[in-house]
């Protein structure tokens, strides 16, 4: 990443120092990077860590050192972008490639985020078993809620909230901490792949991680927040360290989720069928609690995601068509914003509620929709990332382009030799 | 305002028959002789014109050729035909680059890219483009297209749609609805500076208030924001700069001004005390910055105003006041306020004051119509002096405003000295609540 260290204007990067003013400046610019990081471990996100971790052991934990290589490479490119042309990647997709590309990858992307929106009602529904609540009480009542809030513009306060309730996440490296896995193994399973297998289970996992971290809505999501922010190129260094926080932290997540289901659920052979198969690999942290707590974090990444995803997904849609979008604006005025929102909330929650829906499944299908998904958007992130009419001296460096071409291709080969494999998947079944 | 019209109305005869740019692009094209040339890749018009004819067609060559070859308008002898035949000979076309930035390609600075409705005072997104065919053979880009029939159009679907529709509801308004807007109300996003500054020059442009263009700015992405901008006159700069309501908006525009002096130069045409507002809220350095662009004076002017405390009368105020001495007479007075009206943004309220510009009287311009032209402004005057100090707060200020019902309060320090004047819209936010309260007796 050396040469990507010097800023946007070609001079060398004076050195900053972060005192007083500074600081308030840094405060100014963080946040696209660390929120998008935190929607990142959503409902689907905390499953198929734990899915990994409960099937696979810490024989997976190799792949997380690639991903998040590549999701900071792909992250990156796109706050780039964000800065440098102060557009929003559909709006740079229609302006480069027409009308019609654009149209069939919004199709493809609205189909993604709604399995997406499935898998966050989903979490909710499964989160909520676990206290004896019904799901026709719950997941109804989460929509309204989740629709008032955004609509009636309180979201802003709302993601705060959100944000800080993510501090749940911390309870995964304790609780791994404290069921005393062998880390000799663990490090080793991290460093060194072993026990790689072609099947679809396999290869399916495979592309679920990846598309679950690096989810290709993501990069639309964050490409508008810093859009939104109106980064200065001379800022850009802080949003980029922003970016590569972020990456980490979701990783490390992710890390320890495998790491505790590994060692409690995998080691005695519990496979996840639902939320309170996964809420046991909290137990070493907090015994008998552990499925309310669980319960508690799962809920809030879900509520958390099902209010940002979809009004991201259909915001870039509009702003690819050109439709009034955005919150701020009276219904009539962006008659097709609000449709689309309130359509994807309501047929996104109606799913849920057919009898006998495999919750957990779902949320671990939708991942692998993402991850074959993801490389359709980063080929145009990469056409588009290296224009020098767009991007000028911004363009990518030669290392992030073999980064995220290399992530483009192995998605797409996992994607074929899952298809070949005839799609037998049979993680999460019930 | 999208405008509604019948599709088809008019598309009796070649001549004033409408053409879909999203038709054009790609159709084979010949020379007159037969000969394939190519395919259409773009079309040219001039900016600045409410009907500008096609200037140049820039035609892709057959194979692989690294090249375009480009044709002049008038050397299309037939647009409706398919291919689209030339009057001039292959041999005679020239590979070659656009002439002129007053000159935009359809295609590259148009179609898919955000456009501004000046008629709707909206951002839109181009789907297509309609070209009429005039006397002559000319064809003339006549409306943007930014409707879903052009967006279903472009992807191929037209026919489909069309039918599927017409067999459910042969009535339906899909079908009669085109959303089109004419071009002299458009203002491209995508054009060079001596270009947008063409558009910006037609009248039809000009009638958008900075209020308006002030939030149609806010909208666009900030790439596209800023070239608008700065091709703007600085007056009508000037006025759209004190409308932005975000910050940051602001912030962008002026810091990273290409040119820091006609930045500098926007403030000084503001009231000094919007100037100082916006200034307020830029980081320390810019603000620096731009000062020294600025002339001395008024740079003196402006720094004197931030120095105030935030919400203190001396903040809020304007140090632009009109004085006169008392011994001037009505009809002299006229004269004067003739030749100052130019660069004032408030005329309504004056102030009398001695040789050491101390307040001794205050009077509106309604007054100064009731007295005969000979009388002097001793007799014209209140002879009371309301008014406020640079510390007094905002409420305050407001206070004194709504109780002796001013458009307009002077601004006096210790020694009596008037140094500034608060009109009223600049309290209006304290102003109002205390009218309410007073309306409903609280």
């Amino acid at each position: 990443m050396e040469e990507e260290a010097a800023p946007l204007t070609g001079r060398a990067a004076p050195r900053r120092r972060l005192i007083g003013r500074e600081v308030l400046l840094f405060l100014a610019v963080i946040g696209p990077g660390i929120i998008t990081a935190n929607v990142d471990n959503d409902a689907g996100g905390i499953t198929t860590y734990s899915l990994a971790g409960a099937q696979f052991g810490t024989k997976l934990l190799w792949t997380l050192i690639p991903i998040t290589l590549a999701l900071i490479v792909v992250q990156e490119m796109s706050a780039r972008m964000g800065v440098v042309t102060g557009k929003g990647l559909s709006d740079l997709i229609r302006e480069s490639y027409g009308v019609k590309l654009t149209f069939y990858l919004m199709i493809t992307l609205l189909l993604a985020n709604y399995g997406n929106t499935v898998s966050e009602f989903a979490g909710v529904a499964a989160s909520v078993e676990i206290f004896g609540v019904s799901k026709f009480i719950s997941v109804p009542l989460a929509a309204v809620v989740i629709w008032f809030l955004v609509v009636r513009g309180t979201y802003r306060l709302v993601e705060r909230i959100f944000l800080v309730a993510c501090v749940f996440y911390f309870v995964y490296p304790v609780s791994a901490a404290l069921a005393h896995p062998s880390w000799p193994d663990v490090l080793r399973d991290t460093v060194i792949p072993s026990r790689i297998r072609f099947d679809a289970d396999y290869l399916g996992m495979l592309i679920a991680l990846v598309g679950t971290t690096i989810a290709p809505w993501m990069q639309f999501y964050l490409q508008s927040s810093v859009v939104e922010k109106g980064i200065p190129r001379d800022r850009y260094w802080i949003t980029r360290w922003d970016v590569i926080v972020g990456c980490l932290v979701t990783d490390i997540v992710a890390f320890f989720i495998i790491v505790a289901c590994a060692v409690t659920l995998n080691r005695h052979g519990i496979a996840i069928q639902d939320a309170a198969d996964a809420a046991r690999s909290l137990e070493p942290l907090a015994g008998r609690y552990a499925a309310g707590l669980f319960a508690l974090g799962l809920l809030n990444a879900s509520l958390f995601s099902a209010a940002i995803l979809p009004l991201s997904t259909v915001y870039y849609v509009c702003e690819a068509f050109g439709w009034e979008a955005g919150v701020d604006k009276k219904w009539g005025e962006a008659k097709a914003f609000y449709s689309m929102y309130t359509a994807m909330i309501v047929l996104g929650a109606a799913v849920v509620l057919l009898p006998g829906f495999p919750l957990i499944r779902v949320m671990f299908l939708s991942q692998v929709a993402n991850g074959i998904a993801l490389p359709f958007v980063l080929v145009f992130m990469l056409l588009l990332v290296n224009r020098r009419s767009l991007m000028g001296d911004a363009v990518n460096g030669p290392f992030f382009n073999v980064v995220a071409w290399v992530t483009t291709v192995v998605m797409i080969v996992l994607t074929a030799l899952l298809v070949a494999g005839g799609f037998g998947l049979k993680i999460g079944k019930a | 305002m999208a405008l509604e019209r019948m599709p088809d109305a008019v598309s009796v005869g070649r001549e004033g028959r409408f053409l879909h740019f999203s038709h054009l692009v790609a159709r084979r094209i010949v020379d007159r002789d037969g000969n394939l040339i190519g395919r259409l890749r773009d079309l040219s018009i001039r900016l600045g014109e409410p009907y500008p004819p096609i200037q140049q067609v820039y035609i892709r060559p057959a194979g692989q050729a690294p090249f375009v070859l480009i044709a002049s308008g008038r050397q299309v002898s037939d647009w409706t035909s398919d291919p689209i035949v030339l009057s001039a000979k292959l041999s005679e076309l020239r590979p070659g680059r656009r002439q002129d930035e007053t000159q935009i390609l359809l295609g590259e600075a148009l179609l898919d890219k955000q456009v501004v409705d000046v008629s709707g005072a909206k951002v839109e997104r181009v789907n297509d483009l309609s070209l009429l065919l005039v006397g002559g053979g000319e064809l003339v880009l006549a409306h943007i297209d930014v409707g879903l029939r052009g967006l279903v159009r472009r992807l191929g679907w037209e026919k489909a749609v069309d039918g599927s529709v017409r067999a459910f509801r042969p009535k339906a308004r899909y079908l009669r609805l085109e959303q089109l807007i004419g071009w002299k109300y458009v203002l491209p996003t995508v054009a060079d500076p001596a270009g947008l500054r063409l558009v910006l020059s037609q009248k039809s442009i000009t009638r958008i208030h900075p209020a308006d263009l002030a939030e149609i700015l806010e909208d666009l992405p900030p790439g596209s924001r800023k070239p608008i901008f700065e091709a703007l006159e600085t007056s009508t700069a000037a006025r759209v700069l004190s409308e932005f309501d975000d910050p940051k908006v602001k912030q962008d525009l002026l810091a990273e001004a290409s040119d820091p002096q006609r930045a500098a130069d926007v403030l000084e045409t503001m009231p000094p005390d919007a100037a100082a507002d916006v200034l307020a809220e830029l980081p320390e350095d810019t603000a620096q910055e731009l000062l020294s662009h600025m002339e001395p004076e008024d740079a003196k002017a402006v720094t004197h105003l931030m120095s105030h405390e935030e919400d203190t009368a001396g903040a809020l105020m304007t140090t632009e006041v009109v004085t006169f001495p008392r011994s001037l007479t009505v009809a002299e007075a006229f004269q004067r306020l003739r030749d100052l009206a130019p660069e004032l943004e408030f005329l309504y309220q004056f102030y009398v004051v001695d040789e050491r510009r101390r307040l001794i009287g205050a009077f509106n311009i309604r007054r100064l119509f009731l007295f005969k032209e000979t009388e002097t402004l001793e007799h014209v005057m209140a002879p009371w002096t309301i008014c406020v100090h640079p510390e007094d707060s905002a409420s305050e200020v407001a206070a004194v405003i709504e109780k002796y019902n001013l458009a307009a309060v002077p601004v006096v320090d210790a020694e009596g000295v008037l140094v500034g004047m608060i009109t009223v819209d600049d309290v209006l936010t304290e102003v109002l609540p205390i009218a309410w309260k007073k309306k409903l007796h609280l």
